[in-house]
C-alpha cells in the first residue's frame, strides 16, 4: 500500500496541521483546498488515505466523497469535521448508500492524525 | 177578700212558716180555704179570729197592722219584742223609724198599700226599743177593707236582715279589697269561659297587653298569645289542661303592638255540677325582664356548648393541674383517644409526643402565669402516628382574679403545612423552570449567535493544536521552551473545549425541522464519530437492534446530538471502571421506539439521580463539561414528545432509557 496521503481542506491551518504532523514520517502529504481541486489530485495520482472536510467551497465534502468513490473504490477515506447539521442528512444518506468512510471530529491533534493514518496504512493494530 | 168579681170572699187561711237549714225563716206557705158559703156563726169567727191570732202570734217574723192613720192596731209577739211591748195604739212611724211626722209617701209601704190596696215590699231600716238599726225586709198588704173596699188597715210583715245585710256588705267590702288587690297586681290574672274566651282580666293584664277591658272581655285567650307558642304546643297542653284540671306552663303573650310577654301561667278549672268543663282562672307571672337576662345566659351557654361540640378544633377544660376537665369530640377524632381515655386524665397527656414533653410542660407553664402566646407542636395520634398542631390556650378568672378554668383550643395543621409545604415547592418549581428559561432563552440565543463564529473556530483550533505539538516535538524537554510549549498545548485544549461546549449547544438549541429516518444510521454516524475515542478508552461496544425497527419522523441532527452527548457520556463514566462495557439496544415497543443505552461504570450518585436533567449541573472537572449535555437531551426528547429515564447503581453502571414515538403525535415544539 502506498504512502500518499490527501487532506482536502479550505483552511490552511487544518492542511499544514496534516503536513506537520506527518512531517518525518514514511508517509507523503498532498493537499487540496477544494472538492475539485481534490479530485483532479485523486484523477492525477493514486491515494491510500483522504482526508476530506465536509464543508468546502464549491462541491461539498459528502458530493466530493461519492465522487471520489466512482474513481477509487479502496481508498480509505476519512471524513474530518467540526459535525456541521446540514450535512447530516448528506452523511446518513452516505451510510445508507453504504458508501465506505470513516468519520472523525474536528479538531484533531498530531498524535490522532498520527495513529488514524498509522492505523490505516500500516494495519488495524493500534491508532 | 175580694173576688176578680168585686164580690166578697170568706177565706179560712192557714198558713205555715218555711225555714232554711239555719233556722232562718224564709217565707210562708198559705192555706185558704173558702168559707164565703158557709154561714158561720159570730162565735164560729171569733173563735176563728182567736185561731188566727194564736198563728200570726206564733209567726217568726215581725207583723204588725196600722190603721189608717198609722197607729198600731196589732203587733205580734216578735213586732213587740223588737220594739216593746207598749206599741199598740202608737204612730208606727214613731215606733219604727223614731220619727214624729208620716213617712215620706213614696217611700213607706203602709202609705202605699193604703193607696192602692197593691202588696208592697221593699228593704228598709227600723230603729229597735234599744236605738239598734235593724234591717227589714218588708211586705205590706192589705188587711182589712170597709164596705166599699177601702183598706182600713194594712199588715206590715218584715224579716230582719240585718245579718244578710250585713254578710252581703262585708261581701261587698271583701271582693272591693280583693278587687284592689287583683287590680294592684303586677301578675295577669283573668278567668275564662268555657271556650277559652275572657270573663275578667286585671288592671296589669290591661296595661300590660295594651288592649281596653272592652277589647279584652270576650275574646279569645288564644288571640293573646304568642303565635310561636300558638303554632308549638298551646292546642296539645290545653288538651291537657282539661283534663287534668291545671295547668303550669312558660308560655308568652304577645301585646297589642307585636311585643312578646314571657312568663309562667298557672291556672285552674272550673268544672260545673256535672263535672263538666266550665272555664278557668288563671295568674300569669310576667317574667319577661328576668327572662331577658336568664335567656341571654341560657342561650349563651348552649350556644357555647354546642359550639364547643361542634367545632372543628380540638378543645379541651383543664383544671390547674393540667387534669382534663372536658374535651370536645374534634379532640377525640384527631387524637383517635376516647373520652373516657382523656377526662381526668393528669399530664403527661396520652397524645403528647415523649419529644414535645419539655415543650408543651414549658407553654403549659407560661400558660399558668397568664402568658396566653398559640404554640406550634406536634401531637401523637393513639396509632404512635405524629401531626402538627397549634395549641391556643386560655383562662376564666373570677372577679378576684382566681383562675377558673384554663382551656386550650387544638388546631391540626397537618393539611396547612402540607399545603404549606406544596406552595413553597411549588414555588421553588415555578423559580426553578423560570430561571430554567431564561437560562435556556440565554443559552439559546448565544448557542445561535456562537454557532457560525464557533465553527470557524474549529480550523484554527487545529492548526494552533498541531503547530504547538509540532514545536514540541522538536523542542528539547529540557529546554524551558518545552514547558511553555506544553502549557500552550493544555490552554489550547481549553479552548477546544469550549469550542466543543458550545457547538453542543449550538445544536442544542438550533431549529430542525422533522425527517424521517433511521435511528440505526444515525448510531452508526454517532459511533463512527466517537470511533477513536471508544478506541482510546478501550471501550467494548454491543449493539442490538431490532431488525423491525421503524424509521421514525425526527429532528435528525438532533438526534445524532443526543447520541453523541449521551454516548459520550457513558465514554466518560467508564474511564474509571473495571469493566468498560457499553450497550446499546434499539427496539420498537407498541407506539414507540425504544433505545437504551447502558454503561458499566460507576454509576451516578442516588442523590444526584435527579438533577442529571438539570441544566449546568455536572460533576465533570472545570472546563470539561458545561453540564448541558442532558439538559439538552432533556430539550431534544421533548420535542419529539418523546420521554428519557435514567436508571444508575453505584459501581454497577448506568442505563439511560429513551422512548421516541414512532408517528408524529402532533406539532412539536
Amino acid at each position: 500500500m502506498s504512502k500518499n496521503i490527501l487532506v482536502i481542506d479550505d483552511d490552511e491551518a487544518v492542511r499544514k496541521s496534516f503536513i506537520l504532523a506527518l512531517e518525518d514520517t514514511a508517509y507523503r502529504v498532498e493537499t487540496a483546498s477544494t472538492g475539485e481541486e481534490g479530485l483532479e489530485k485523486v484523477n492525477a495520482d493514486g491515494y491510500s488515505l483522504i482526508f476530506l472536510d465536509l464543508k468546502i467551497p464549491g462541491i461539498d465534502g459528502v458530493e466530493t466523497m461519492s465522487r471520489i468513490r466512482k474513481i477509487d473504490k479502496e481508498v480509505k477515506i476519512y471524513i474530518i469535521t467540526a459535525f456541521y447539521a446540514e450535512f447530516l442528512d448528506g452523511l446518513n444518506k452516505a451510510v445508507e448508500s453504504g458508501l465506505e468512510f470513516e468519520i472523525m471530529q474536528k479538531p484533531l491533534d498530531s498524535e490522532q492524525i498520527l495513529s488514524i493514518t498509522k492505523g490505516i496504512l500500516d494495519g488495524p493494530a493500534k491508532y | 177578700m175580694t173576688g176578680s168579681d168585686g164580690r166578697e170572699y170568706w177565706f179560712q187561711v192557714i198558713k205555715t212558716p218555711q225555714f232554711d237549714v239555719k233556722g232562718n225563716t224564709i217565707g210562708l206557705v198559705g192555706i185558704a180555704r173558702d168559707i164565703t158559703g158557709c154561714k158561720r156563726a159570730e162565735e164560729k169567727l171569733r173563735m176563728s179570729e182567736q185561731k188566727l191570732d194564736v198563728m200570726l202570734q206564733s209567726i217568726g217574723d215581725h207583723m204588725s197592722m196600722m190603721d189608717k192613720d198609722y197607729n198600731i192596731v196589732w203587733a205580734n209577739a216578735i213586732a213587740k219584742d223588737i220594739f216593746g211591748d207598749d206599741i199598740i195604739g202608737k204612730k208606727c212611724y214613731r215606733v219604727y223609724h223614731g220619727k214624729n211626722e208620716p213617712c215620706d209617701g213614696g217611700n213607706c209601704l203602709t202609705i202605699k198599700t193604703f193607696r192602692d190596696g197593691k202588696v208592697h215590699e221593699h228593704d228598709t231600716q227600723v230603729i229597735d226599743r234599744n236605738g239598734k238599726i235593724i234591717h227589714f225586709h218588708c211586705t205590706a198588704n192589705v188587711a182589712l177593707k170597709d164596705k166599699d173596699g177601702i183598706p182600713t188597715a194594712v199588715i206590715e210583715i218584715s224579716r230582719d236582715i240585718t245579718e244578710r245585710k250585713q254578710a252581703v256588705e262585708a261581701l261587698r267590702v271583701n271582693e272591693e279589697k280583693f278587687r284592689s288587690f287583683v287590680d294592684t297586681a303586677s301578675d295577669f290574672m283573668y278567668i275564662l269561659d268555657k271556650d277559652g274566651n275572657l270573663t275578667d282580666v286585671n288592671k296589669a293584664m290591661i296595661k300590660v297587653l295594651g288592649y281596653s277591658r272592652e277589647e279584652l272581655i270576650g275574646i279569645n285567650i288564644t288571640r293573646l298569645l304568642s303565635k310561636r307558642i300558638l303554632a308549638n304546643d298551646f292546642k296539645s297542653n290545653w288538651k291537657k289542661f282539661i283534663k287534668d284540671g291545671k295547668l303550669n306552663l312558660d308560655t308568652v303573650f304577645a301585646t297589642k303592638d307585636g311585643k312578646e310577654i314571657f312568663g309562667e301561667l298557672k291556672a285552674i278549672a272550673i268544672y260545673d255540677d256535672n263535672g263538666k268543663y266550665a272555664g278557668s282562672r288563671a295568674i300569669f307571672y310576667d317574667l319577661t325582664e328576668r327572662m331577658k337576662g336568664e335567656n341571654a345566659l341560657h342561650k349563651s351557654e348552649k350556644f357555647s356548648k354546642k359550639l364547643i361540640e361542634s367545632m372543628a378544633d380540638g378543645f379541651a377544660i383543664l383544671d390547674e393541674k393540667g387534669v382534663h376537665i372536658d374535651v370536645n369530640p374534634a379532640l377525640c377524632k384527631m387524637t383517635g383517644f376516647s373520652k373516657d381515655e382523656l377526662i381526668g386524665v393528669r399530664p403527661p397527656h396520652p397524645y403528647w409526643p415523649e419529644e414535645e414533653f419539655e415543650n408543651i410542660q414549658k407553654a403549659f407553664g407560661k400558660t399558668i402565669r397568664g402568658e396566653f402566646n398559640d404554640f406550634e407542636l406536634f401531637f401523637k395520634k393513639k396509632n404512635g402516628e405524629r401531626f402538627p398542631v397549634i395549641v391556643s390556650p386560655s383562662q376564666i378568672k373570677d372577679a378576684k382574679g382566681n383562675v377558673i378554668s384554663n382551656f386550650a383550643t387544638v388546631k391540626d395543621i397537618t393539611d396547612r403545612k402540607e399545603v404549606e409545604e406544596e406552595r413553597e415547592r411549588l414555588y421553588r418549581q415555578l423559580k426553578e423552570s423560570q430561571a430554567k428559561l431564561v437560562q435556556s432563552e440565554k443559552l439559546r440565543t448565544i448557542g445561535l449567535m456562537a454557532a457560525g463564529i464557533v465553527h470557524e473556530l474549529n480550523n484554527p483550533m487545529m492548526g494552533m493544536l498541531n503547530f504547538t505539538q509540532y514545536c514540541l516535538k522538536h523542542t528539547d524537554k529540557d529546554d524551558r521552551r518545552y514547558t511553555v510549549l506544553k502549557d500552550t498545548e493544555q490552554t489550547i485544549w481549553r479552548c477546544i473545549n469550549i469550542v466543543k461546549n458550545m457547538l453542543t449547544l449550538a445544536y442544542g438549541y438550533s431549529d430542525e425541522e422533522f425527517h424521517t429516518g433511521s435511528l440505526t444510521n444515525i448510531l452508526d454516524v454517532a459511533l463512527r464519530l466517537l470511533e477513536f475515542r471508544i478506541y482510546a478508552n478501550n471501550v467494548s461496544v454491543s449493539r442490538k437492534i431490532a431488525i423491525d425497527t421503524p424509521k421514525i419522523p425526527m429532528k435528525t441532527g438532533k438526534i445524532q446530538q443526543l447520541f453523541l452527548n449521551i454516548i459520550d457520556n457513558a465514554i466518560y463514566a467508564l474511564d474509571d471502571g473495571k469493566k468498560r462495557e457499553m450497550r446499546i439496544e434499539i427496539f420498537p415497543n407498541g407506539e414507540f421506539v425504544e433505545i437504551a443505552i447502558s454503561d458499566t461504570g460507576n454509576g451516578i450518585a442516588p442523590g444526584n439521580l435527579d438533577k442529571v436533567f438539570d441544566p449546568f449541573f455536572t460533576t465533570k472537572p472545570v472546563g470539561q463539561g458545561t453540564g448541558l449535555g442532558l439538559s439538552i437531551c432533556q430539550n431534544i426528547i421533548n420535542e419529539h414528545n418523546g420521554n428519557i429515564v435514567v436508571e444508575s447503581e453505584i459501581d454497577k453502571g448506568t442505563t439511560f432509557i429513551i422512548t421516541l414515538p414512532i408517528r408524529l403525535q402532533q406539532e412539536a415544539k
